[in-house]
């Protein structure tokens, strides 16, 4: 009779659960990846001893000895030993069978001691790590906004223990709202992800956030340039506990300075907070609740002018995962997430304000069933009420005296449904194929649309395998936000006056694994994108969505190399991304093809961490890329107005971003160092972002105000060394 | 297995480096290329002459900017009044000329619809422009205001309240503010004096460094048929004429692109020729006078 061999990979210290992490019955072909959630299951075993396997990047590979006996099930909790260094540790031919099993088109999971590495003025974010990868750009180099494959930021699905957040970024762009301690995994899904995915038409950020320290009470002190960080996590009943913060604090330096009150300091000011805690209810049941909160705020007060603008996320989620049996484990989700913005301002007695939110209240459960050895299966529902909101007053006094004003407001309430189902099949030893079929009803414009998704993996040899996705992806939601920063980002449904937006991927990949530890990807895409917006800009007031935006297609192809090194004293990636984007509009560039100001024809990434010995590290990191677009003219006008002597000089714009700025390139270096004070564990690093001081240009226009047109380049930040410290206890 | 670190690593980054270093000259200067387009400016404002149609063509990006060697002065003017044709002329002037109605007792109508076509140079433009219903003033503002000072121009005051009739074709109100006499200011008091007029504020906010900075006239919006006049109307003290204009599409798309003396890009979507560049609209206004006086010499 056979068996079900199931439970959970975790850290032996910590017990937080390992996600990824390869398991497999040595000697045969049976094995599994742990979920989000940290479980694996391996049904039909045949009665017998063997020899389980786990292994995980960063830890000492694991090997017990297990019997499965004719009461037909065993479930096990095993604890992995952290290795100081990333040691040579090969995987072998077990963890080929299951990346067998798991086809996982154009995924890329960076470990998260490498992402800690990538840092810009000392603050390491997750966001700018994955502008690291091919295929993943920038707007610029002060932006996190991720445009990958030809998609803008609003077509990726961010994630946080399952939280959507719709505006995952700190300072207007620069740096993410994801504190790097509070996070143990980032699954990056550049396309053609699976049916449990939808919502959105480019790709998915999937993190997953610490669970804690289920052994003892530890905790983390970091000072940077940017801002300092604090986190503590622990035991707590039958789980754990995670709370981590950070805090800029330029405006409480800059109100210890002395200013002119004629012509003060801006005060800005962000935060953000992690939390979490989990509860085991047994060896079946599990609670989590997490939270996250950010929040930037940025005012200035003067004679004659003031505004305030504050941008925050806030979101909540309960999740509880019950194993109903070895090979039946179940996820269920409760979750609320709200993003909002507002500016208002005064100046010399005209007073406008604006705000808008976006609220998400989602339900979603799971079940993933691993039938057979050969077969998994995954369904589930997940539904959204929306809120949007929106209000714009203009007028007079200010908000103590509020004069005569007037007010455009909307109230929006919205629901959206889905159920998915997708499955994963070893159809034979070397070919594995993935379906999936996606349904979403979206109950504001009646609208019913299906996702088929569907993938397959040819394992040629030992060391190639070639893969293949294709997939549907609908997207009901729309932003309008200006490209280089995040500053005034406004979700919007779509309502009955335009229709949904739509992409179609297709994906070709080649994985090989040239040596030992290192991978070689090959991947080529094409993705067509269907009903994408472009904000109408000077639009003051909008009684449908077709009145904010104007409404085209595009597409988008290319191919990207990307060579990884996961372990040993040398870690890191090289890779080259080709690609093209192309869009059209009716109302944009006179109705002609032109391509986005994010599209860049190469686009070449090399990161490298050297580990010198227990003390030092060294890293480097050096991007190349092809010049933004930027658009030229052809001559120049004057734009009068009744009263005007004489009026404004406008240039006549030629194509549409039809012309290119100079090649972008950076190079950067970080140091780090381990070391102890009061035998508490004290890292210190040192950044240099941009070591040769390349000012690449951020935006290129006609300055008209001089008395001929005067080409003026807008230029990014110089050489910026940093130092910062950790100390953790 | 051994790492090769010189044939697996370093070859590989030489090899991509040197690609590197080719695209760098991918890279496209700025044009110098030269595409002469016609221009037409004219706005038919009721109750006033149409006196002030530019025609001209756009200059290269590598001259100065001077109207009056850019004004096409032979050009075909044809203009109707709800099909009724208007005999157009041109006349020299010192910006370099303009085309007016002949007969200079004209006055644009409201409720009235202006069709243009223009042949210049080989090109037709074409334009049409309709100015809407009058309407009148429900209460207007104050003819003098006391001008509170810099630090108290937040504050609100029930004298600044303004309101109309509402105009249905409206999506929006332009407001311009025109300073009369920006020299002068005692010889309009109830006792005369030899006081000279200034600006209100040493710098303009949003204003200072763009070419408007030194007109008369500012300009805003109003999104329903009442606003409070705030401070940031006024640049000078002394008179001033205010205008409402409730105007045509073309006109609200034509000041949401220079009204705000910023753009330094034509928007073809805010013109309102066929065939070319530039506005043909049409609005219909009121006006009162306001003296502001000044807080202190």
């Amino acid at each position: 009779m056979d068996g079900v061999v199931s439970g959970f990979v975790q850290d032996s210290i910590t017990k937080e659960t390992l996600v990824g992490a390869t398991v497999s019955l040595v000697g045969t072909r049976l094995g599994s990846i742990t979920n989000k959630s940290g479980f694996f299951s391996i049904p039909k075993v045949a009665t017998g001893k063997y020899t389980l396997r786990v292994s995980y990047v960063s830890y000492k590979t694991n090997e017990l000895p297990i019997v499965v006996e004719e009461t037909g099930s065993l479930s096990l909790r095993v604890l992995m030993v952290a290795s100081s260094v990333m040691g040579n540790e090969v995987t072998v031919q077990a963890d080929r069978i299951d990346e067998r099993r798991q086809i996982n088109v154009s995924r890329v999971n960076i470990p998260m001691a490498q992402l800690s590495q990538i840092r810009i003025g000392g603050e390491a974010d997750i966001f700018r790590a994955l502008q690291m990868l091919p295929g993943v750009l920038t707007s610029s180099q002060i932006s996190s906004g991720l445009y990958i494959r030809g998609g803008s930021p609003d077509q990726n699905l961010v994630l946080l223990d399952g939280m959507t957040v719709y505006n995952p970024t700190h300072l207007f762009g620069f740096i993410s709202a994801f504190n790097n301690d509070a996070v143990k995994d980032v699954e990056l899904l550049k396309g053609g992800f699976p049916a449990e995915y939808g919502g959105r038409m480019s790709a998915v950020l999937n993190v997953t956030q610490k669970d804690g320290n289920q052994d003892h009470v530890e905790g983390l002190v970091g000072v940077g340039l940017i801002s300092s960080r604090a986190s503590a996590q622990g035991p707590i009943g039958n789980g754990s506990w995670f709370i981590g913060g950070r805090r800029t604090y330029l405006d409480l330096l800059l109100g210890l300075l002395p200013s002119d009150p004629e012509s003060p300091f801006p005060s800005f000011n962000f935060y953000d907070v992690n939390a979490k805690i989990t509860q085991n209810f047994g060896p079946y049941d599990k609670v989590s609740i997490s939270g996250f909160l950010t929040s930037d705020a940025l005012g200035l007060e003067q004679p004659g002018l003031l505004f305030e603008i504050g941008i925050g996320n806030k979101a909540t989620s309960a999740r509880w995962s019950h194993i109903f049996s070895p090979d039946l484990f179940s996820v269920f989700t409760v979750s609320a997430s709200n993003y909002r913005n507002g500016f208002n301002g005064n100046n010399s007695g005209f007073r406008f304000e604006i705000s808008n939110s976006i609220t998400d209240y989602t339900i979603k459960s799971e079940l993933e069933w691993f039938a057979t050895n050969k077969l998994t299966i995954k369904g589930g529902y997940e539904g959204n009420l929306f809120n949007f909101t929106y209000a714009q007053t203009t007028g007079s006094g200010d908000e103590s005296s509020p004069g005569q004003s007037s007010t455009s407001l909307l109230n929006i309430w919205d629901n959206l449904h889905n159920l998915f189902a997708q499955g994963n099949y070893l159809a034979t030893e070397d070919v594995s194929v993935q379906f999936g079929l996606r349904s979403n009803y979206w109950s504001k414009s009646n609208l019913l649309t299906f996702d088929p998704r569907a993938a397959v993996r040819v394992q040629l040899t030992e060391d190639i395998a070639i893969k293949g996705a294709w997939g549907i992806f609908h997207q009901y939601l729309r932003l309008a936000a200006a490209p280089d920063f995040s500053f005034f980002d406004t979700w919007l449904p779509t309502d009955n006056t335009v229709p949904a937006g739509r992409s179609d991927h297709y994906i070709f990949a080649i994985e090989t694994k040239p040596w030992d530890g290192f991978n070689f990807n090959v991947d080529v895409y094409y993705k067509s994108l269907f009903n994408i917006n472009e904000l109408r800009q000077n639009q003051t007031r909008a009684s449908s969505v077709a009145e904010v935006f104007y409404v085209g297609n595009g597409h988008a192809y290319g191919l990207e190399f990307f060579l990884q090194k996961k372990m040993g004293k040398l870690t890191g990636w090289i890779g080259y991304g080709l690609g093209w984007v192309n869009a059209r509009f009716d109302s944009v560039n006179r109705g002609e093809e032109f391509r986005p100001k994010y599209d860049r024809r190469h686009d070449v990434k090399v990161n490298a961490l050297f580990t010198l010995d227990e003390r030092w590290d060294l890293g480097a990191s050096f991007i190349f890329q092809s010049g933004q677009s930027y658009t030229g003219a052809t001559s120049q006008l004057m734009g009068g107005a009744p009263g005007w002597d004489g009026g404004l000089v406008m240039v006549n714009p030629s194509q549409r971003w039809g012309l290119r700025l100079p090649a972008s390139h950076q190079l950067n270096l970080n140091v780090n160092y381990k070391t102890t004070i009061f035998d508490l564990p004290l890292r210190i690093f040192l950044d240099i972002y941009n070591v040769y001081s390349r000012r690449d240009i951020w935006f290129r226009y006609y300055d008209t105000t001089k008395p001929l047109p005067e080409v003026t380049d807008v230029r990014l930040l110089p050489i910026l060394p940093t130092i910062s410290f950790e100390l953790k206890f | 297995m051994n790492f090769n670190y010189v044939q697996w690593l370093v070859k590989p980054l030489a090899t991509i480096s040197i690609s590197v270093m080719l695209f760098t000259a991918c890279a496209d200067p700025v044009p110098d290329d030269y595409t002469e387009e016609v221009v037409v400016e004219g706005f038919a404002i009721s109750g006033r002459p149409l006196n002030n149609i530019k025609i001209y063509r756009s200059i290269p990006l590598s001259d100065t900017f001077k109207l009056s060697s850019a004004i096409i002065t032979d050009a075909q003017i044809f203009v109707s009044e709800n099909g009724t044709p208007v005999q157009m002329e041109f006349v020299p002037d010192s910006l370099g000329g303009r085309y007016q109605a002949t007969d200079t007792s004209f006055r644009v109508k409201p409720n009235s619809t202006y069709t243009l076509n223009v042949s210049a140079r080989g090109k037709v433009l074409t334009g049409t422009a309709y100015t809407p219903n009058d309407f009148s003033w429900l209460k207007k503002p104050a003819d003098t205001l006391m001008y509170p000072g810099l630090k108290n121009e937040i504050k609100i005051y029930d004298s600044l309240n303004i309101s109309w009739t509402p105009t249905p074709s409206a999506s929006r109100y332009v407001i311009a503010m025109e300073c009369l006499d920006t020299i002068r200011y005692g010889v309009y008091l109830q006792t005369p004096t030899a006081d000279s007029n200034r600006r209100i504020r040493d710098k303009e906010q949003f204003e200072s460094g763009s070419l408007i900075a030194s007109e008369r006239t500012r300009f805003g919006f109003a999104l329903v048929s009442n606003t409070p006049t705030v401070w940031l109307a006024f640049k000078w003290f002394g008179a001033h004429r205010l205008h409402i204009y409730s105007g045509d599409k073309s006109f609200s798309d034509w000041f949401s692109l220079v009204g705000f003396g910023r753009a330094s890009q034509y928007d073809y979507r805010r013109g309102s020729i066929k065939g070319g560049l530039g506005v043909w609209a049409g609005a219909t206004p009121i006006t009162a006078d306001i003296f502001l006086k000044k807080d202190k010499p």
